[in-house]
């Protein structure tokens, strides 16, 4: 249907803006987060029959499209594991530079 | 070039990108539509695994390789955090919420774990599954980290005896997978006669997607609250 | 299905939007707990509850609060940068 499709046209577009302009390294992951789940809206709304149920055997005879959806359970912990590990990158920058603004990473030696 | 005109350039590219794909979507036969690939698995996933939820089927059993993948890169995120994070130690005292607070949660936090299990043990029956029953396992350490204070929770769990449990979980993952190749089939294999198939609906059925689900959600769990405990650490106060 | 699906896909741009735009960090992370819960509920719309259960409990569950431990190791809760 169109109307997800735009939608996950314009969540791309705010994550990738919001990438590239901030300077806060927590706003840029957050970027990152937004940017990923909207690709697993993309990959989810491209499995939907209409008129198919879920995919449970015992209830439903035609089923929508089950592959994507393994995909998108992969791909959503994979994420919340890059964040984690983004996230204690950030935590050991500020011990060292005292800011989490990208500005003050300037020093190639550590 | 400065960087609103590379924000500006990135939006131009990806509109059109996207508005071409738009246009053509109709082409675009596998969008709205089922696969060769999942036709079979949505007539045929019952018969050949016996578990009634097929993305649960798909997971451990037709692609059972990558979800072993996944469950290594989960247990390689948990050791770089370990790492980066071995030079602090937790904090020695820290506040805790009013008494409403720890009173409640002593008292749903035993609902939480039943809930996390069921989740995982009924992993082929219904939505649901090990990852899913492990992140809320682990939701319960989350919780008790806001209410109790750190302190008092890093008293009670070591993050080194849930590495252990961990490890022990990955390796049991690999050694179900090891045992089809003792009698000569492939890695992962969900084979009839070691792992019964029974029938479809009930709680022992589905080969070994029920082992499987036990073992991913143990390790899903130790690795999240391992992740938390970690990231709790501080420096000390005489470092530099 | 049709109204309900746009109601939740407008919701979503919308706590997008806030969640990169507001000043103080902790209004950030609360709209990003709320554009995960949107999320949840447009995967079982589209009749995906596998998905739609990992979504809620990793998204909304398990980055708000990796997010909230970080801010409150470095620069702390009250800022606003």
């Amino acid at each position: 249907m169109p109307g997800t499709l735009i939608a996950v046209l314009v969540l791309l577009i705010i994550g990738i803006v919001a990438l590239i302009l901030n300077t806060n390294l927590f706003k840029m992951i957050m970027a990152l987060t937004i940017i990923e789940s909207a690709v697993l809206l993309f990959a989810v709304s491209g499995a939907y029959i209409k008129g198919a149920g879920a995919p449970l055997a015992d209830i439903n005879e035609n089923m929508v499209n089950p592959l994507p959806q393994a995909l998108t359970l992969t791909a959503i912990v994979i994420g919340a594991a890059t964040t984690a590990i983004a996230l204690s990158l950030v935590i050991k920058i500020y011990k060292h530079t005292k800011s989490v603004s990208s500005e003050d990473l300037t020093r190639l030696k550590g | 070039m400065s960087k609103t005109r590379i924000a500006l350039l990135s939006i131009i590219v990806l509109v059109v990108i996207i508005f071409s794909f738009m246009l053509n979507v109709k082409d675009f036969a596998y969008y709205g539509n089922h696969n060769e690939t999942s036709l079979y698995y949505v007539t045929e996933g019952v018969n050949d695994t016996g578990a009634v939820n097929i993305v649960t089927a798909i997971l451990f059993d037709y692609r059972g390789f990558d979800t072993l993948g996944e469950a290594i890169v989960l247990f390689c995120v948990a050791s770089a955090i370990s790492m980066l994070f071995a030079s602090r130690t937790a904090p020695k005292k820290s506040a805790e919420l009013s008494i409403l607070a720890r009173a409640a949660s002593l008292l749903y936090s035993p609902c939480i774990i039943i809930f996390g299990v069921y989740i995982i043990i009924h992993g082929h029956l219904s939505p649901g599954g090990g990852f899913q029953g492990g992140v809320i396992l682990a939701s319960v350490v989350l919780i008790h980290l806001v209410v109790f204070g750190e302190s008092t929770v890093v008293r009670h769990l070591d993050y080194k005896k849930l590495a252990v449990i961990e490890s022990f979980s990955l390796l049991l993952f690999i050694g179900i997978g090891l045992i089809p190749v003792l009698t000569g089939n492939a890695f992962l294999t969900n084979l009839p006669s070691l792992f019964p198939r029974g029938i479809p609906g009930e709680l022992f059925s589905a080969g070994n997607i029920g082992l499987l689900n036990i073992a991913t959600g143990s390790k899903v769990a130790a690795s999240v609250a391992v992740i938390l405990l970690n990231m709790i650490k501080r420096v000390e106060e005489d470092e530099i | 299905m049709e109204l309900i699906n746009l109601v939740l896909l407008i919701l979503l741009i919308i706590s997008g939007i806030g969640a990169m735009t507001f000043k103080n960090i902790i209004h950030s992370i609360l709209a990003l707990s709320a554009f995960s819960i949107a999320l949840t509920v447009i995967f079982a719309l589209h009749r995906a509850p596998d998905v739609a259960v990992a979504e809620a409990s990793v998204g909304a569950g398990l980055t708000t609060g990796l997010f909230i431990i970080a801010i409150s190791n470095t620069i702390g809760a009250k800022s606003d940068e």
